[in-house]
């Protein structure tokens, strides 16, 4: 996944090109924040929803069938439905299957990778301390061909870090 | 030939011979001392078979019967020489005499004969003594074998064992002395039905299987099985056995080795509730270990963040922008400080506190206290809090008002927004057999090995309800309520540790809680701990 300015799939130019939806589900309000306010740095017009934890967000997707997110970001550790749980769900739904799952948390352990990739999420992002550093990951994830992030990238590529 | 048919003819013939008395010279004295001695000698040989023929009478188990009735028919033959002898000083019987002598010979050799045939034997017989020798001897074994005895059923009932013999051909079993003691059998021979209906129902079907099939493939037995005593008992027993066949291969019977095993099966039940017990423990351990870090990271790292936005010279921000990240900073210091502090309060009633002491406590009393340190919380929720009497129990009074105190706040807490909290407090005595899946709690019971639960069924419990009109939640995360860290809900501030640490309160007290829910209707939570822990083990946090 090789940074490409001309290509038509990168997420960046997609998301200036036509209305462009991501949801983030995360219970803290705070990481709610930096994420909107770093995206909409580079993006201003980006629509950015919240769920608020796991069942809120398939809640969210359950009551509106026509106007699906074109991106997921999801927080592991939530109360009521944690992320591997939703994560799960998504993926046995037929109409969900197709929307690219961005795991989004403040760990990144082997064994939480690992499930993570199985369970099907298209990638997996560390959330950063400095928010310095959450702008430069939100930038590099805009950057990306949303075809590539579609069909899933390697196991190798699948924790994104800023390196 | 004619002198013998001569002979036989005139076999009282006198005529031939003059009588004794005129045969010879004999002196009256001579005469007289002979016929005396004659006539004694006969009386004395008839006196003695007569004897020896009473004798033999009397001892129907003598040996040799053939050998005294000779030696009488020999003595009486004898005698009648002499008499003989004596008659013919008038009467000169002698034909007579002779044949009488002959008769006297053959039966004298006939027992000559038999004597001598005998010998071997009557020398082997044994003397008084040695026949006292002998039964001295027998006493002795005789004592011994019954230290012996005596010695195998002490050993028998040390060991809570005992043996057994089935001959199936006969349908029965005998039971040793301590194996009827085990089963309380009342006597060694049962049929082999009646041995089945000893044996617990849940078990009959597989006894009666493993025993007729090791007969059938003549294999040794070897299973366990419960027995019911007469007292209402329900003993585990280890049953063994080894096939006796005979020499044409058929079977004989079988013999076995039947021991009472139920405080071994106890303890390892025991052992497997606790390994168990401890598993789960591990796991929750595990889990708060995980979600502890987690959670107690997160306001750091949100403190981290606050101050790199501030410390960004490319960040355009206000002083507003400044105060409200300063609070967000001051805020999240305050939160991680309230998890630390329920961690430990958390970790001390799960840990340092398990040696807390019992006592007799009022639950009224607990409540009222409780009440009255919250006033003003509850008072500024508007909660209204109904307690209706509640009962005296054995328990930690401590850790009952930190229980009541959280539930009360759980309650007001997830109050909904458009209604005042109204809490209720109540509670009813029930039997364990009211205890709907008593799991845990009847793990810790001490009399569990008991027919239909004599004892359990009669133990006092207390069951306490507190009901609130809150906003309740969707019944599949009732057991994740109880777990430490676990929030249902991100809209709410908590550390998601006050349930976790009810719920190890109640475990303390050897006790459960339940909770029924549904979004938007309310939360009832059912506590139920027992009146009395004298009859529980030690609980599982104090393990």
């Amino acid at each position: 996944m090789q940074d490409s300015n001309e290509n038509k799939y990168q997420l960046s130019q997609i998301a200036e090109s036509r209305q462009f939806n991501i949801i983030l589900a995360d219970d803290d309000d705070d990481d709610f924040d930096f994420f909107k306010e770093a995206m909409q740095s580079f993006i201003p017009a980006l629509a950015i929803s919240r769920a608020y934890d796991g069942a809120n967000l398939i809640k969210i997707l359950e009551q509106s069938p026509g106007s699906l997110p074109d991106l997921i970001f999801l927080d592991l550790n939530m109360p009521c439905r944690n992320g591997f749980e939703s994560l799960s769900v998504i993926r046995k739904n037929e109409k969900w299957l197709n929307i690219p799952v961005i795991i989004y948390s403040t760990s990144a352990f082997p064994d939480q990778i690992d499930t993570t990739y199985k369970l099907g999420a298209n990638l997996y992002i560390q959330k950063p301390d400095d928010y310095n550093e959450i702008k430069q990951i939100v930038k590099k994830i805009l950057s990306l061909n949303l075809h590539d992030l579609i069909c899933r990238p390697e196991k190798e590529d699948y924790f994104l870090t800023l390196k | 030939m004619q002198q013998v048919i001569d002979f036989f003819g005139g076999l009282f013939d006198t005529s031939l011979w003059p009588p004794r008395w005129h045969c010879g010279r004999w002196s009256e004295f001579h005469g007289w001392l002979y016929i005396i001695s004659d006539l004694l000698i006969f009386s004395a040989y008839f006196a003695m078979p007569v004897i020896i023929v009473r004798y033999i009478a009397s001892r129907t188990h003598a040996r040799f019967h053939k050998v005294y009735f000779l030696f009488a028919a020999f003595i009486l033959a004898c005698g009648f020489t002499h008499l003989l002898d004596a008659i013919t000083f008038w009467y000169p019987v002698y034909r007579f005499n002779a044949l009488v002598r002959f008769i006297t010979g053959v039966i004298s050799w006939t027992t000559v004969y038999y004597l001598i045939k005998l010998l071997p034997v009557a020398f082997s017989l044994k003397t008084a003594e040695e026949l006292e020798a002998e039964v001295e001897q027998r006493k002795r074994a005789e004592e011994d074998l019954h230290v012996k005895v005596r010695l195998l059923n002490e050993a028998q009932e040390i060991a809570k064992m005992g043996h057994w013999e089935l001959v199936p051909d006969a349908n029965s079993f005998m039971f040793s002395d301590n194996l009827v003691k085990i089963y309380g059998a009342g006597q060694p021979y049962i049929s082999f039905a009646q041995f089945l209906e000893h044996v617990h129902s849940e078990d009959r079907n597989n006894a009666d299987t493993a025993i007729k099939q090791a007969i059938a493939d003549k294999r040794s037995i070897d299973f366990y099985h419960r027995i019911n005593t007469p007292e209402g008992l329900v003993k585990t027993m280890h049953t063994r056995g080894e096939i006796v066949t005979g020499k044409d291969g058929g079977i004989l019977k079988i013999i076995g080795t039947a021991q009472d095993v139920t405080e071994q099966k106890q303890i390892e039940q025991e052992l497997l509730i606790k390994s168990s017990a401890l598993e789960s423990k591990n796991d929750e351990l595990q889990k708060f270990a995980y979600v502890a870090s987690h959670d107690l990271q997160e306001p750091l790292r949100k403190i981290r963040t606050f101050i790199s936005r501030m410390q960004n010279p490319a960040e355009d921000y206000s002083p507003e922008k400044a105060h409200q990240y300063m609070e967000k900073i001051i805020g999240a210091a305050a939160r991680m400080q309230k998890l630390i502090e329920d961690v430990l309060s958390f970790s001390r009633i799960s840990s340092a506190d398990s040696l807390f002491l019992f006592a007799r406590t009022d639950l009224s009393v607990v409540v009222a206290s409780v009440l009255t340190d919250m006033e003003v919380f509850i008072e500024n929720s508007k909660a209204v809090i109904h307690v209706s009497q509640l009962p005296v129990i054995e328990a930690n009074d401590t850790q009952m008002g930190q229980l009541f105190q959280n539930m009360i706040a759980n309650s007001i807490k997830f109050k909904k927004d458009d209604a005042d909290p109204v809490i209720s407090i109540s509670a009813r005595v029930i039997g364990g057999f009211d205890i709907a899946a008593p799991g845990h709690i009847k793990a810790r019971y001490k009399f569990t090995g008991w027919k239909e639960n004599k004892f359990w069924d009669r133990e006092q419990f207390v069951s306490i309800r507190i009901t609130d009109n809150g906003i309740g939640f969707d019944p599949q995360f009732a057991d994740r309520i109880f777990e430490a860290f676990q929030r249902l809900s991100g809209m709410y501030e908590g550390t998601g540790i006050g349930l976790a640490i009810c719920k190890k309160i109640v475990e303390n007290h050897n006790g459960m809680i339940t909770v029924e829910s549904k979004p938007g209707e309310g939360t009832s939570f059912t506590i139920t701990l027992p009146v009395s822990q004298a009859n529980f083990d030690q609980n599982i946090n104090s393990l």
